[in-house]
């Protein structure tokens, strides 16, 4: 027990808070879909993985493309498939034809996470891919800030330089998603149709339209998540499986719907994964419990705050 | 009852089957072999359509109850040299203990918040039996004493099929008991049932015990008779299977469950390659090395599709909840059974009925 | 009420019917068997008139009903060897399609050759996906649908316990290639034979190495916690003891994507003077390059031993600050490599376009020792074969394969029950990198000594050879 000093602590902190705006990052998209359609997506990080495998390949293929417009392709791509799923499987869950849309949906989208994770494999193979960081860092050493390549040294805390970009792109993500939720037409439209469907058809908003719009910008947002986060992580046509059990947690601690709940729940599940796995006395086993601390977490909040920090009430 | 129902007559027809099957299959083990695990995987999903489809309760922890009965029976086994039948029945009641905490536990959730609860519950139980591996075996798996000192699979054919009939039985009992119709009114509406002075959570937890118990005793047979157990069975993706299987047979009746779970199991089996005309195999067998590429490998008349046929069931998965709701064996029973009353008619008549007789007794 | 009471005593009725009927049916099956038994005995002794023994032996080895390998390969247009492979999850879907890959390779390069007794070889797979009961599921359908006459392959040992038994019950040769597990040689079955190095040989060769190192005290193990990580570390940290060098273990859940608390915690404490990845594929990537970014190795103080994935050239992309990191190699080194695995290589490639994992090599090795003794026993009679499997003596991809201990040389009571069938001594090789982006085979040989390229067991830190 005699590793554990402040020192300790705080950069057990610094990993936490880091990881946790990455994993806020995963999960964003899904809270968009959740507060909207009023469903969980199985299919979610399969979406997550197709968007870095196509920031992968544009990269292999136009090697001096600017990461950021791939970014951007990347999103695009799972959009579009993300909105074709919704026109073909989704639609008669919002004419209410469905008696228990929840367990449907759950159903459907796990049917389609089988479906692109194998048909993934099929394609890009199984061996473990990844596309180096965007940008080097300048070399810089002013003492209590040193910067290389790859890493930083923020008070002698390293800290990952690609890490340190995605978390980048989570908080520009999540402030645009904010922004666009609050200020557009379209954003407005879909804050309505999640609090009041009728209400909002009334005022002239189809929900149905609205429904495949919010399941499009959700796997977008999964996909932009993963082309960005592909440089953090190894790449295998499986990398969406935790992606997606960590989205739910953190949906569901930050309050299932809530955008600026998604970070926080992030926050949460990083630092409590961080500490855990830190503090944990037996360290062979410290990782191996390393996701039930998440989960146990996760479970204390569904049974005693089932809606979460920011979450309204259902 | 009036006339002798169509779908009574199938019953006997196929139990006549299911008890001849080994007579028929004389000397193709591998045949009986499938069938005596699917009769595992039609007791987990016909267990989950009673949780689910009668109860409502939308659980992943199945998979979770079958790893805690067989992990209790097989480390019985080992450390205190129970045998199997002992270790089973003790197993099977730890189920059923874990059962009413986790019925309990998952009294206030409801629909997609039960399913992430039982899933963080299911993955919590697998990490630690992974993690303790000095209790456990961890991944590098425990043996379980075998059931039987028998290489022939005939006779624990017999123990699977009888074990899916009797938990048929009583799952069917209880479905068409007072009890089946407290689960059905809480499925559709808890307020107005227990308003109604049905009794919730006596009834919810009931519904969890009953049928974790099964999934355990099932769990905990198979694996004593296939004599090794590994943390990997309890993954998510084998209990999404379990779910879809119940669903692609039909979540709202029993035995369509299971034979969902039957039809699925030997699909599977099937899939592991495609019959090829013999006028295709030309000019596939001058495209083998890119066949290859794809994971698929070209026999003498048939194509190996082992990676493939996940696909194939992800899309069945799919279609069939878009297009067929009640599932696909389902349907089927009842258009068979249509000259005489189909099942879900009887149900619902006698639903109806009871639901008057309840009514008027209370008033 | 009443109703649903009928029901439930009809359903008893069957039940108690099917009861009594499960009775009857099993005694009449055994029944059956006997018969065949007594079949059996007869073509025997039609076809060896006098010897009279072997008639006994036959009568007590009479194989179970359903076996329908051919004995002879003049009754049959292709031979049929079953592959057992992991391909869809919870198993290894990488290792399991890599395997399949070079199986066929192995298929290929035979048939092009004129097959094996003058008749084509076909692989038949089966996807196990890690579980036992699919294991036992795939042996039967091999054994008893396929009337294959061998099996050789499977990834994962979980599924190849329970397929040794199968192996053994139908009295089918087997060679696994990629299965850690003890018993699965340990049992010491006839038809079984394994080619994986056995994790504590491995991890001897590691502790041979790392002893050669001046001024190591402290080694930490980041494993991952699967059949194979787990024995592998608690071996190699067992082994380390004996010369009196300290360890500390972490093992890690697959697919747990961030290592950073781990990484801080080991910063925190001692300095260890080497930090071993025994996690694989994606897992082990990832922990590297976090290692690596977060300045724990490789430096001045610590050695970085990478998993060998790190001889793929995808190692520069995942892991871009690696360099001075070693890795182990099982194989031949690459100045040594034969034509084989050259030609193998080149194969896998067209595919993949990386360096054949070890077991691929593995799969294609088990595939061509197979051939190799069904050509040598001249027939395919399971006992010839077993015998010229014994008597295996060939030069493959991965090095010479021989069986020392089997049913002629018992094994020792000084050696481990596994050694039975199991290939000794797979050459451990470690190759440091010097350069950045450098390819694994410009890269330093430092272990053992006879094959080293720079004339030093380790490159320290920051200097160029």
């Amino acid at each position: 027990m005699d590793y554990i000093t402040g020192q300790f602590l705080v950069n057990l902190l610094m990993n936490g808070i880091l990881i946790g705006l990455i994993y806020g990052l995963m999960a964003l998209g899904l809270t968009l879909i959740f507060s909207v359609l009023g469903i969980v997506s199985f299919a979610h990080g399969e979406f997550y993985m197709i968007g870095g495998y196509v920031v992968y390949y544009l990269l292999q293929a136009f090697g001096n493309l600017e990461p950021m417009i791939a970014i951007l392709i990347a999103g695009a791509v799972t959009f579009v498939i993300g909105v074709i799923f919704e026109l073909l499987f989704l639609q008669p869950m919002g004419k209410g034809d469905i008696e228990r849309p929840g367990e449907y949906a759950i159903l459907l989208t796990f049917g389609l996470a089988f479906f692109l994770q194998h048909v993934m494999i099929g394609i890009v193979g199984p061996f473990p891919t990844k596309v180096d960081r965007f940008y080097d860092f300048a070399e810089i050493d002013w003492g209590w800030l040193r910067m290389k390549a790859a890493t930083v040294w923020f008070f002698d805390m390293p800290i990952s330089s690609s890490r340190l970009i995605a978390t980048g792109v989570a908080v520009v993500l999540t402030a645009l998603m904010i922004w666009f939720m609050s200020k557009t037409w379209t954003g407005r439209g879909l804050q309505a149709v999640s609090q009041d469907r009728q209400a909002a058809s009334v005022v002239g908003i189809n929900p149905s339209h609205m429904n495949t719009l919010a399941f499009g910008l959700g796997t977008m947002l999964a996909g932009m998540s993963g082309a960005a986060l592909v440089t953090v992580f190894a790449w295998v046509p499986w990398v969406g499986m935790p992606a997606s059990s960590k989205s739910f947690i953190i949906i569901v601690l930050g309050g299932m719907g809530s955008m600026p709940g998604a970070l926080l729940g992030g926050l949460v599940l990083g630092i409590v994964e961080s500490f855990g796995a830190g503090l944990y006395p037996d360290p062979s086993k410290a990782l191996a419990y390393k996701d039930a601390f998440g989960l146990l977490v996760f479970a204390l909040v569904l049974l005693v705050k089932p809606t979460g920090f920011f979450g309204r009430k259902l | 009852m009036k006339r002798i129902p169509i779908q009574g007559v199938l019953l006997v027809l196929l139990l006549i089957f299911a008890f001849a099957f080994p007579r028929i299959m004389q000397g193709q083990p591998y045949w009986l072999y499938v069938a005596l695990q699917s009769f595992f995987w039609a007791m987990m999903a016909a267990s989950w359509a009673l949780l689910a489809g009668y109860a409502g309760q939308f659980s992943f922890a199945h998979i979770a109850f079958m790893g805690i009965a067989s992990y209790t029976s097989g480390i019985l086994g080992r450390d205190l040299g129970w045998s199997p039948i002992s270790g089973i029945i003790l197993g099977t009641l730890m189920a059923g203990l874990v059962g009413v905490l986790v019925g309990y536990l998952c009294l206030r959730l409801r629909r997609t918040y039960l399913a992430l609860f039982t899933i963080a519950f299911s993955e919590i139980v697998r990490l630690i039996i992974n993690a303790e591996h000095e209790f456990t075996g961890g991944p590098m798996g425990l043996y379980m004493e075998p059931l039987l000192e028998t290489t022939s699979y005939v006779p624990t054919y017999y123990i699977m099929l009888v074990a899916l009939i009797v938990s048929l039985a009583i799952m069917y009992a209880i479905a068409n008991s007072r009890l089946g119709l407290f689960l059905r009114s809480i499925r559709e509406d808890e307020e107005a049932a227990a308003a109604m002075g049905v009794h919730v959570v006596r009834y919810k937890i009931l519904a969890f015990v009953i049928t974790s118990m099964i999934a355990g005793i099932a769990g905990a047979l198979d694996h004593h008779i296939i004599g090794f157990i590994a943390p990997n069975e309890l993954m998510i993706p084998r209990m999404s299977l379990v779910i879809a299987m119940a669903v692609i047979g039909g979540t709202e009746s029993l035995i369509s469950a299971s034979l969902g779970a039957i039809f699925i199991h030997f699909a599977m089996e099937w899939l592991q390659k495609i019959p090829v005309p013999a006028s295709w195999m030309p000019s596939l067998r001058e495209n083998t090395a890119t066949l290859q590429q794809f994971g698929l490998s070209l026999g003498e008349g048939y194509l190996q599709t082992n990676a493939w046929r996940m696909v194939l069931f992800g899309l069945m998965l799919m279609l069939t909840l878009r297009f067929w709701r009640n599932g696909l064996i389902q349907p089927l029973l009842e258009k068979i059974g249509r000259q005489g009353v189909a099942e879900e008619t009887v149900a619902k008549r006698k639903f109806s009925q009871e639901e008057n007789e309840i009514e008027g007794t209370e008033a | 009420m009443f109703r649903t009471k009928r029901y439930i005593y009809a359903l008893l009725i069957l039940v108690v019917a099917a009861l009594i009927f499960a009775a009857c049916a099993t005694p009449e099956v055994i029944e059956k068997e006997v018969i065949v038994t007594v079949e059996v005995e007869k073509e025997v002794e039609v076809e060896k008139e006098v010897v009279v023994t072997e008639i006994v032996e036959v009568e007590a080895e009479a194989p179970p009903v359903g076996r329908c390998a051919p004995m002879d390969a003049a009754d049959v247009e292709v031979i049929k060897i079953g592959v057992p492979l992991p391909m869809s999850a919870p198993g290894a879907v990488g290792g399991g399609l890599a395997m399949q890959y070079a199986v066929n390779i192995a298929v290929d390069q035979l048939n092009a050759d004129g097959g094996v007794l003058g008749k084509p070889v076909q692989p038949v797979f089966y996807d196990t996906a890690s579980l036992p009961e699919r294991g036992t599921a795939a042996m039967e359908y091999f054994i008893t649908q396929e009337c294959v006459v061998a099996v050789v392959g499977e990834y994962h040992s979980s599924a190849g316990v329970a397929e040794k038994e199968v192996a053994h019950k139908y009295h089918i040769p087997t060679v696994f290639a990629e299965t850690w597990n003890d018993t699965i040689t340990g049992a010491g079955y006839a038809e079984v034979f394994r080619i994986a190095p056995a994790s504590s040989m491995v991890a001897a060769a590691d502790v041979n190495y790392i002893s050669n190192l001046e001024g190591i005290e402290f080694v930490v193990i980041v494993t991952e916690n699967t059949d194979y990580g787990l024995p592998a570390a608690d071996q190699t940290a067992e082994a380390l003891a004996t010369i009196g060098i300290e360890t500390e273990i972490y093992s890690a859940d697959k697919g747990v994507a961030d290592y950073s608390a781990i990484i801080t915690r080991i910063q925190a404490g001692p300095v260890p003077d080497i930090v071993m990845t025994l996690t694989t594929g994606e897992d082990s990537y990832n922990f590297e390059n976090q290692a690596i970014e977060a300045g724990l190795m490789p430096t001045a103080d610590t050695i970085c031993i990478a998993n060998q994935v790190a001889i793929q050239p995808a190692f520069w992309d995942a892991v871009p600050g690696g360099n001075y990191c070693s890795f182990r190699k099982v194989g031949l080194v690459p100045a040594l490599a034969n034509e084989v695995t050259q030609t193998f290589e080149a194969e896998y490639r067209k595919r993949f376009d990386i360096f054949p994992e070890s077991y691929a090599l593995e799969a294609y090795d088990a595939m061509m020792i197979m051939a190799n003794a069904i050509e040598n026993a001249g027939s395919l009679d399971p006992d010839a074969i077993i015998t010229a499997l014994e008597a295996t003596d060939i030069t493959l991809a991965q090095g010479r394969y021989y069986f020392p201990y089997g049913s002629d040389n018992p094994v020792p009571d000084d050696e481990p029950d596994w050694m039975w069938h199991q290939w000794p001594d797979p050459a451990v090789l470690f190759i440091q990198y010097f350069e950045e982006g450098q390819s694994a085979t410009d890269a330093a040989v430092i272990f053992p000594e006879v094959y080293q390229t720079h004339d030093t067991f380790l490159i320290p830190f920051g200097e160029t050879p």
